[in-house]
């Protein structure tokens, strides 16, 4: 039982390190107040896979962190950043291996 | 009928109050994103005492105005307002009448015409439109009898307003004008006369002085200008030469915009008053409320 569970330890860690880390970095236009920033977060957060998001209000930067094995596509975002009343600038996927 | 002319002035003051986004005063062609909420309160506390019959008139209104704004599609936003009213009106000799109740309901659309965006920066004009439900109650009476046109909550009549608003806004500030003329119709016997207005309003990030990348709230500085001309009111058909005219408000305020909520508050202060005959004339406008972006 106790190697068992070594066994099993072992693997989850072992996968843990061997995923790939998908951030994704998208620039919005038409962002001038942090009321406006909520509108776009919101909508991202309500994506399927998203974890986590931190934006730059100056820049007009959101950086998104999916689940393992989640994405997401630039029409996807292209239409959510227009529903919320702005424009995409840019839109780019990040993979990072440990 | 003196007091009917400061009925087109009261509610001209508090019809403004529609607006989701950055000025006090008035509207805004900011974007509500579809599907998206923007509840908005605002106390709006009026006072016309400037009374050149010399008859001590005074009329007080304290209102809470509320606003629904949703985002029916990117570029097409509604909005719905519904003001509580409580009104007194005082004079010379102990005369104190009053009222109170849910007044008029307005509701309007917005399509965005132009829009263009920048890093930090934007810029749109937009079309508005709307009509004024008469949902308040025109017909209160107290021991004296049927209370003056200006004392009720409602007016009775379906109006009707038209106009064009621009924003253009940066991560210093922005500056929002709005140009609009709403058209009155007749209800018992009264015909207020239509009003065209412009509001202009211009707004400084005052803090943080410089942005850091923890900022996620600002305050501004405010400055608004609105000038209202108002065509004269008709009672029975006769035209009231007491009623309409030009009145110029400045209006400097502070605004508090975090990503959920915004606080803001300001005074309008008549700084040019052309009114014909002896209609009342305004002394203040002050205004204090909330939005909060769901």
């Amino acid at each position: 039982m106790k190697r068992l569970f070594f066994l099993l330890t072992l693997l989850f860690f072992t996968s843990q390190t061997l995923a790939e880390d998908v951030h994704y970095h998208i620039v919005v236009g038409g962002l001038s107040c942090p009321f406006c920033v909520y509108g776009v977060e919101k909508k991202l957060k309500n994506l399927d896979g998203v974890m986590d998001i931190e934006s730059e209000l100056e820049t007009g930067e959101f950086f998104v962190k999916v689940e393992d094995g989640a994405s997401l596509s630039e029409e996807t975002i292209e239409e959510l950043v227009s529903k919320a009343g702005f424009t995409l600038v840019t839109f780019e996927a990040i993979v990072l291996e440990d | 009928m003196r007091p009917a002319g400061a009925l087109a002035s009261l509610i001209i003051l508090l019809a403004p109050v529609h607006a989701p986004a950055a000025p006090i005063t008035f509207s805004t062609a900011l974007p509500v994103g579809e599907g998206k909420f923007i509840n908005r309160e605002q106390l709006v506390f009026t006072r016309s005492g400037d009374d050149p019959g010399n008859n001590g008139l005074v009329i007080d209104v304290d209102a809470l105005v509320s606003v629904l704004a949703y985002g029916a599609s990117e570029k097409l936003a509604l909005f719905a307002t519904l003001p509580y009213l409580k009104k007194e009106l005082r004079q010379s000799g102990g005369v104190r009448r009053s009222s109170k109740g849910l007044g008029d309901l307005t509701i309007f659309g917005r399509y965005t015409l132009f829009q263009r965006d920048g890093i930090g920066r934007t810029l749109r004009i937009g079309a508005i439109a709307g009509i004024k439900a008469p949902t308040g109650d025109d017909d209160e009476t107290d021991a004296l009898g049927r209370l003056p046109i200006p004392l009720q909550s409602g007016t009775g009549s379906w109006d009707s307003f038209i106009g064009v608003v621009a924003s253009s806004e940066t991560l210093r500030g922005g500056f929002h004008s709005q140009l609009t003329y709403q058209a009155k119709t007749a209800a018992n016997n009264f015909e207020a006369g239509d009003v065209s207005r412009l509001d202009l309003s211009w707004q400084r990030r005052v803090w943080p002085r410089a942005l850091q990348p923890s900022s996620d709230a600002f305050v501004y500085g405010v400055l608004e200008a609105n000038i209202i001309h108002s065509r004269k009111s008709t009672v029975s058909g006769q035209v009231n030469d007491n009623s309409g005219g030009t009145t110029i408000f400045i209006t400097p305020g502070i605004q508090y915009a975090s990503k959920k909520l915004i606080l803001e508050a300001a005074i309008q202060i008549p700084v040019y008053q052309d009114l014909n005959g002896t209609a009342l004339e305004n002394d203040y406008v002050l205004r204090a409320g909330f939005r909060v972006n769901y």
